[in-house]
């Protein structure tokens, strides 16, 4: 189910109505949201359902198992099952394609002829996010981080809690359980802070993204060539697009669960006023850069044993980051290229002199302008079908080519605008919250930006789309 | 969470919204836009399964024509007691839909397939992906329960909004006058998937871009192969038995042509040689809109598309000869 549907405005406000209902009780509450968690995931097929109750049991299982055994090989043994059972189903629907295709490509250049028969996996939505919540809760318990969860109430929500399943942030149980722990209703002002979330989500995602730039995201990266305009066209519009889309996600998420009483941890910060790439991994998409620094990139030494294997760490953090978006070489690119920016970016850091210069108001725009170039730069290997595809595009930046501009001025202006005024936003509230900016404005000003952007999700409705991080 | 004035904030927001919103619509009508539901794969499948061993069903299959002549409560009127059931699809050739229904032991009733002679221009007619999405989705229904949901809400709102079925960031130049208002939908679909167009909606330049368009299609489709007979019979005549003997009947009907359309396609396809040939050696009722009283005289308001005020004649015209020729089970 999406958020940008009509059956997710049916839904919601049943679950809603439900879940404050004086009569239930707080487990009759969590049963409550589980079993419409199910009901969430399940409408889009239900068959997968049982995918997440297997992670669920394994995960919890394998937890209680960890704690009460009795040597560190157990342990360890025990760790490895719950990582083989739940990478396993994720390799297998994720990348089992992939594998094969590659398999065949690597057989065929030494000259075997190989016509497996297609798999034909379906890709079960939500699989990475649910897959990376019950995963870290073994490990935190392995690495003694915390201690199994007493109800399995509980740890079945943690893992299944809908406004965060199918497209996170990816939560961790410290995150979520102890708030299972004390009841939560909704308040006044959690649903209308809550609510105003949500609808600043939907316009992001159904009127910035899907209406103002995915068309001409669309039609750029199918073109087989490119001016430059068109190129950087395509590549700035994609950055606003999918940024739009993913933080418009993530803000729904936040603001359903807000009205349910939690509270989701942030998962953008205004990525594009970046100053440095390791600033834009603090930003965007902060869920998951935490799962891979805490789990991957620390415990393989992170930068405690030198410059030359921090480096290496860090680009196998961002390539397997790369990965984990897609079974697809043009997403290990796109990690590969933000391992390179990082490790560039420490030794550019080390060679500089600190100083004041720092701090500059023109050093921080030129180091945020430069920080977004290169992201955009690296958006075009995440955009682009193929490999040949995105090197087109990049030609085309670099002024390589030449082919007639795709649009009228006009189409043009919208995304410059959209992108200026977006990126002006970030700008201004770099260093502040949403909250905080809220807080500070007017009240008719909020009531009519509300009025706005609920009226722009109504009239503006573009093609269905669903949210692109779906199908990771 | 931000202090403020909370209610004051969402009761003006809500306010302004739903004033706005209203705004719009009204404004939307004074320029002649109307409601039309959405048609995807969802609202095809809800109509497919609604085809079981009733021998009274009548499952209307073809193209944009079926889609547009086809009036449910025209049927219901003709054809008391009968079930008629629109399944053609815009844009999408019928064939594979046809074998669907030849291989459902099943389907007892009668198919009512539309095609015209340039629809057969390739040796194999049923290969036809965009359409085989739809049969996926009908007969694995209960694999995404939350489309067809979000479908039958959906449908329901665009069904009273007009203001939905214009792209809507077109809404605020028209507004401003800087540009003119879209041009009306003159198509409109209902929640059933029936389509009506109000030719009489339609800008002149738009609906002669569109008829010159089709007029270059018809240019551009490959000349008819010498053996387009034998490729029709071929193909279509294995459906038409499996039909008939799990007990249902098959009518082809050529639907109403006119202007330069009908005249290219009768220059392309000479009647005696094409559609005639193809009627005298099929089992199936393949009947041509010329033979049929009240419906030679239908013309289409794009040359090719019936008009929603013909919809009636066409339905009745229809029933009319299916009674004629006993394929209609009903009194």
């Amino acid at each position: 189910m999406q958020f940008n549907s009509f059956l997710f405005a049916a839904f919601f406000a049943v679950v809603l109505a439900v879940y404050n209902l004086p009569a239930l009780t707080w487990r009759g509450q969590k049963v409550w949201l589980l079993v419409t968690s199910y009901v969430f995931y399940a409408a889009w097929d239900p068959v997968f359902i049982v995918l997440v109750w297997l992670s669920t049991f394994v995960d919890w299982t394998a937890a209680r198992l960890i704690l009460g055994a009795r040597t560190p090989r157990r342990r360890r043994a025990l760790l490895v099952v719950s990582v083989i059972v739940n990478l396993g189903v994720l390799g297998y629907f994720k990348y089992g394609n992939f594998v094969l295709d590659n398999v065949v490509a690597a057989l065929h250049a030494i000259g075997i002829a190989y016509h497996p028969a297609p798999l034909d996996i379906v890709l079960p939505i939500g699989i990475s996010f649910y897959t990376f919540h019950t995963l870290s809760y073994t490990l935190d318990i392995y690495l003694g981080r915390t201690r199994p969860w007493d109800s399995f109430l509980d740890f079945a929500l943690y893992v299944t809690f809908f406004p965060a399943l199918v497209a996170g942030p990816i939560l961790r149980s410290s995150q979520f359980l102890p708030q299972c722990a004390t009841p939560r209703r909704t308040t006044g002002p959690l649903l209308a802070w809550g609510m105003a979330l949500l609808v600043l989500g939907l316009f992001e995602k159904s009127a910035l993204a899907d209406v103002l730039l995915a068309p001409t995201v669309d039609q750029l990266f199918a073109a087989p060539q490119l001016s430059p305009v068109d190129a950087w066209t395509a590549a700035v519009a994609f950055a606003g697009q999918i940024f739009c889309d993913f933080a418009g996600y993530s803000t729904c998420a936040i603001g359903v669960a807000l009205c349910l009483g939690f509270s989701l941890p942030d998962n953008f910060r205004f990525p594009y006023a970046a100053i440095g790439l390791s600033d834009f991994w603090t930003r965007w998409h902060i869920s998951l850069s935490t799962w891979l620094r805490d789990y991957l990139y620390i415990p393989l030494g992170g930068n405690r044993r030198g410059a030359a294997r921090t480096y290496v760490n860090l680009m196998l953090t961002m390539l397997i980051g790369g990965l984990w978006h897609g079974a697809s070489w043009t997403f290990v690119a796109w990690g590969g290229l933000h391992g390179a920016y990082l490790i560039g970016e420490r030794v550019v850091r080390r060679a500089l002199p600190d100083g004041a210069w720092q701090q500059a108001a023109l050093a921080r725009w030129l180091g945020a302008l430069v920080t977004f170039v290169l992201v955009c730069v690296a958006w075009v290997f995440f955009r682009a079908p193929t490999f040949s595809r995105a090197f087109a595009i990049l030609s085309a930046m670099a002024g390589v080519g030449h082919a007639a501009r795709k649009f009228t001025p006009l189409a043009y202006i919208e995304v410059i605008v959209g992108m200026t005024v977006m990126l002006g936003v970030h700008w201004a509230l770099r260093d502040r919250s949403l909250e905080a900016a809220a807080a500070r404005t007017p009240w008719p000003v909020r009531s009519l930006m509300l009025g706005l952007m609920i009226v722009a999700i109504i009239l503006l409705q573009g093609p269905d789309r669903a949210f692109i991080y779906f199908q990771f | 969470m931000p202090a403020g004035a909370w209610r004051a904030i969402w009761l003006v927001g809500l306010a302004l919204a739903i004033g706005l919103t209203a705004l719009c619509e009204l404004e939307a009508r004074r320029h002649h836009q109307r409601p039309s539901v959405v048609d995807d794969a969802s609202s095809w499948a809800v109509m497919r399964n609604r085809i079981d061993d009733d021998p009274n069903v009548v499952a209307f299959v073809g193209t944009s024509r079926t889609a547009l002549g086809f009036s449910a409560e025209a049927f219901a009127a003709a054809a008391p007691g009968a079930r008629g059931v629109q399944l053609g699809i815009d844009g999408m050739l019928p064939f594979t839909i046809l074998n669907d229904l030849a291989q459902d032991a099943h389907f007892k009733g009668v198919v009512v397939l539309d095609f015209i002679e340039r629809d057969v221009s390739t040796a194999d007619v049923f290969h036809y992906p965009e359409t085989q999405a739809y049969l996926d989705r009908a007969h694995a229904m209960w694999r995404a329960p939350g489309a067809l949901a979000n479908r039958y809400l959906a449908g329901w709102v665009q069904s009273w909004l007009a203001v939905l079925a214009i792209k809507g960031h077109r809404l605020l130049p028209a507004w401003f006058g800087r540009r003119a208002w879209p041009v009306p939908t003159w198509v409109a679909e209902d929640r059933e998937r029936i389509s009506r167009a109000d030719y009489s909606l339609a800008e002149a330049y738009a609906l002669d871009r569109k008829i010159n368009n089709r007029l270059m299609s018809v240019g551009a489709t490959p000349e008819p192969a010498d053996h387009w007979l034998e490729i029709t019979q071929r193909q279509l005549e294995p459906l038409f038995r499996q039909i008939q003997a799990h007990g249902g009947d098959v009518v082809v009907i050529h639907m109403p042509l006119s202007g330069k359309f009908a005249e290219a396609i009768d220059r392309k396809y000479p009647r005696a040689q094409y559609w005639d040939a193809f009627a005298r050696l099929s089992s199936a009722h393949v009947w041509h809109f010329r033979d049929l009283p009240g419906m030679a005289s239908l013309t289409c308001g794009d040359d090719m598309h019936l008009d929603q005020k013909d919809q009636a004649a066409y339905v009745r015209a229809l029933v009319d000869a299916m009674r004629a020729h006993h394929v209609l089970r009903t009194p």
